[in-house]
């Protein structure tokens, strides 16, 4: 089979799929992996670990098959029915049930090879099938000795901590789930296990304060973000102390948020929502929907913009006579400051570009330039100045933890 | 008394046309379905579809044979929405809901993919004329390919009606189940990540079922107002909503293909009130607690009441623990955004390790009084730390409660007040609770700070000093 035809039957394999069929997908999968159903399991351990695009497909496919099995087995079960009575499974055969010592190997040589480079969210389906082996020895080194398995390390150190939990090893748990922690600073999952462990520990007061964590952290879309170099975004979910938490220039800040500014930026947002919606109605355009996602980020900014004001107006009361004053007394000496900032900055900034230059080419002459939109760039804009405005003795600090702890001593 | 009904379908695509109407419209036709309603109350119905099925839907003889039962208007979904089948569904609804506000009609969503027991419209009917404002009801999902197959056979010769009887569709749709019924059971291993519904067995009688935030069905726009996630989004009258919760009244299977939206429950997830607890607060709704006290029979024999009660009973203590912690998950997060981060770390302590369902009494309105930080700080040396152990359960359990004022089971307000009693004095009038109050808690020397602070449906108030500690 070429790749031409490799690629239509994998993509007429996932319509079936979709559609339930999952006989018909499974033998499509099956015939561009190159294997039968009744081939050994070396095979399919070899087959694992070439470059296939259809081996995930297939093992995607029969995983949900197995699932929906469990999951009628354990209703059938709870009814007292025998499997012989009931008729959904009718279309598939019933020897993919039996597969699933199969689908285990398949998984765990999949997770072990580390060739061709595997996508994270592969691996994790992979990790779900052997969630139980994660730590068991009789299958060679620990999932966490392989550099390749990185994007799921966390996850997988989680499954050892449970693991140990079980077994009261609270010590052992708790350095597991700090490493866990560390990749991912909002995986809620794992502040939880480690306010158990912590519990174990007698150490009350740090497990209470986990279980805030594991509270605050509770969007599985949140538990893999991983703060990495340039990111700007607030740290969602948790709100310390009163404080909103952002990564901003590689740091962690806190910044305070009164109640007032919290209920004007729910009231704001609460108006501009239905006034966006009124608008629609007004204007009478039958398709007219309410696209959240996309404009989301601009009601942030802008309710940000307007929640800052008052603060920046207050601000601007107070220094109005002295800046009046230094503008009239000191304009010829402000001249000269600026004119040598100025200067000492591009200097730096020179620098800093001779430096760099080495490590990132320039774009080839000829070469577009990529256009930001403008939602990115008000958006952006806009960002600079909420942070800006907002900071009231702003903490800051390398890690999430280190953040915690800091707002957790303010009173002290 | 007698009301208007618009009925709403959005429907495109082979499958789904074939399933509306060689499936719904036919069990909808028996005798104690459509017929029944319209001969009762001012029906219509409206279709929306796209325009390339326009035609097949207009020609077909069922559609011709319910126009002697109803006016039926047919409109045109716009391509460009069609790429999304959810916000295809929500136009198709706000467009005939709007409509339906305008004529001071009823809303009915109908689904294309679904099949109706007999004397489900008829009961509709009758709730309808007995004043109801919104009607609940929920699906049971089956397997697509055995349910219309198995349906299929008992297609009648003459005529278009298909009449099945509530039992007998429970019976079918049970041996059909859709693996996702399944995993939400209350004792599966793999519960799926949006448990809206929880299963309790009764072998060999049916299912009991909770459901826990459930999307409107039949309702009247003019006294309902939707929230962001298409929930009840205002406080109304019990009495004005039902969920239908026999199956010998009203029910109906939904049909998904094996394999639908098993992402979901593909991951080991026992069910876990914390975690249900928090999902709930995300699709957030004054109806919920109304809604998930339900208790739904879908059976296909006669229930044997002790069977059925001991599994409503363990649905009863689930719900509420899963209710109560998605409350205290609510007001922990209330307290870290008003700076009480201690305060909050004993909620979620409470929560995490199973304390706080033997805090609250009574399902009512609550307001909470929340020390802030500096008040612990006058607690005695090592009670926070105590309180914070795996022995401290009947002491923790002690101190929250001293927070809590439920007042659904108030106490009277004493003559003598401190500065702090005053002031919930005054905030309990504005509640409209002073009428039914009959005594505060011991306040002690606490005082009030700030203003009250609305938190879902409860009331919270920082207070300067921590409660309870005479006891």
């Amino acid at each position: 089979m070429n790749q031409q035809d490799s690629a239509l039957v994998l993509a007429r394999g996932r319509l079936h799929q979709s559609n339930g069929r999952y006989d018909e997908a499974i033998a499509d999968f099956m015939a561009v992996v190159g294997l039968s159903w009744a081939a050994p399991l070396t095979d399919w351990r070899r087959q694992s670990s070439v470059t296939s695009e259809a081996i995930e497909p297939l093992i995607r496919a029969v995983r949900e098959l197995e699932i929906s099995h469990i999951a009628i087995a354990e209703y059938l079960t709870a009814m007292q029915r025998p499997m012989s009575g009931y008729r959904g499974f009718a279309s598939v055969d019933v020897a993919l049930f039996a597969s699933q010592d199969r689908t285990l190997a398949v998984a765990q040589a999949y997770l072990r090879r580390y060739a061709p480079a595997r996508r994270r969210e592969h691996l994790e389906m992979m990790l779900d099938i052997v969630e139980n082996e994660a730590v068991g020895p009789s299958q060679g080194p620990t999932l966490l000795a392989y550099q390749h398995l990185r994007p799921i390390h966390a996850r997988i150190r989680l499954i050892t901590a449970r693991q140990l939990l079980a077994e009261r090893k609270y010590q052992c748990a708790r350095a597991h789930l700090d490493k866990a922690l560390g990749i991912a600073p909002c995986y809620g999952p794992a502040y939880r296990l480690l306010g158990e462990a912590l519990l174990g520990l007698g150490r009350g007061e740090a497990a209470a304060r986990s279980f805030d964590c594991a509270a605050a952290f509770w969007n599985p879309y949140w538990w893999s973000i991983e703060f990495s170099h340039g990111m700007r975004m607030r740290v969602p979910g948790i709100a310390v102390r009163g404080h909103d938490i952002f990564f901003w220039n590689d740091t962690f800040i806190a910044v305070k948020v009164s109640a007032g500014q919290r209920r004007l930026k729910q009231l704001t947002l609460t108006t501009l929502r239905y006034a966006h919606k009124g608008y629609g109605r007004w204007k009478r355009r039958a398709r007219y929907r309410l696209r959240r996602a996309d404009i989301k980020v601009l009601f942030d900014r802008i309710a940000g913009a307007v929640l800052r004001l008052p603060g920046v107006l207050w601000i601007w009361r107070r220094i109005r006579p002295a800046a009046f004053a230094a503008r009239a007394g000191a304009g010829r000496l402000l001249r000269r400051g600026r004119r040598h900032l100025k200067g000492g900055l591009q200097r730096i900034r020179g620098v800093v570009l001779n430096r760099l230059q080495s490590l990132f080419p320039r774009r080839p002459a000829g070469d577009l330039k990529p256009r930001r939109t403008w939602r990115a760039t008000l958006s952006l804009w806009l960002a600079e100045l909420e942070i800006m405005w907002g900071a009231q003795s702003a903490l800051r600090a390398a890690s999430l933890q280190e953040m915690l702890d800091m707002l957790e001593r303010v009173d002290a | 008394m007698r009301v208007s009904v618009t009925m709403v379908t959005a429907v495109w695509g082979e499958w789904h046309i074939r399933q509306l109407l060689e499936l719904n419209l036919p069990t909808l036709m028996a005798d104690g379905n459509l017929p029944n309603l319209a001969r009762r109350h001012a029906v219509s119905y409206r279709i929306f579809t796209r325009k390339a099925d326009m035609e097949s839907l207009a020609g077909s003889p069922v559609i011709e044979h319910l126009r002697s039962l109803m006016p039926i208007e047919l409109f045109t979904l716009p391509d460009d929405i069609l790429k999304n089948p959810i916000a295809a569904h929500h136009h198709a609804w706000d467009e005939a809901t709007q409509a339906a506000q305008a004529d001071d009609s009823f809303v009915l969503y109908l689904p294309p993919d679904v099949a109706w027991s007999d004397q489900s419209f008829a009961h509709l009917a009758d709730l309808l004329a007995a004043g109801r404002q919104a009607i609940f009801m929920t699906y049971l999902r089956a397997e697509s390919s055995s349910f219309t197959a198995a349906m299929r056979a008992r297609r009648p010769v003459e005529g278009y009606a298909l009449p099945i009887s509530g039992r007998e569709l429970v019976a079918l749709a049970l041996d059909c189940l859709h693996p996702l019924m399944g995993a939400s059971l209350r004792t599966s291993s793999r519960l799926p990540r949006h448990p809206e519904m929880l299963f309790w067995a009764i072998p060999g009688e049916g299912l009991s079922l909770r459901v826990l935030a459930r999307e409107m069905f039949l309702f009247n726009p003019r006294r309902i107002s939707l929230n962001a996630a298409s929930l009840i989004g205002n406080e109304i009258d019990p009495s004005e909503i039902q969920f239908v919760s026999d199956s010998d009244q009203l029910f109906a299977v939904s049909l998904a293909e094996l394999g639908k939206d098993v992402d979901w429950h593909m991951k080991l997830r026992a069910a876990d009130p914390v975690e249900i607890g928090r999902w709930w607060l995300n699709y957030d709704s004054p109806a919920n607690d109304m809604l998930a006290s339900h208790k739904i029979r879908w059976h296909f024999n006669p229930a044997t009441e002790a069977e059925w009660r001991q599994r409503e009973r363990a649905g009863d203590l689930f719900v509420r623990r899963c209710g109560v912690i998605r409350e205290g998950l609510r007001l922990r997060a209330i307290a870290q955004e008003m700076g009480c981060s201690k305060a909050a770390q004993l909620i979620a302590f409470a929560a995490h390790w199973g304390i706080l369902e033997h805090v609250v009494r009574g399902n009512g309105v609550t307001t909470i009084l929340m020390p802030v930080n500096a008040a612990f700080t006058k607690l005695p040396d090592g009670f926070f730390e105590h309180l914070l152990t795996q022995a401290s359960g009947k002491d923790l359990t002690r101190f929250l409660r001293a927070h809590c004022i439920v007042a659904s089971r108030p106490r009277a307000l004493p003559d003598n007040t401190t500065g702090a009693a005053a002031t919930l004095r005054k905030v309990m009038a504005w509640l409209r609770l002073v009428g039914r109050a009959k005594k505060l808690p011991e306040l002690e020397d606490a005082n009030t700070i700030g203003r009250p602070i609305s938190a879902g449906r409860h009331t919270v108030l920082l207070i300067d000093r921590c409660l309870g500690l005479s006891r």
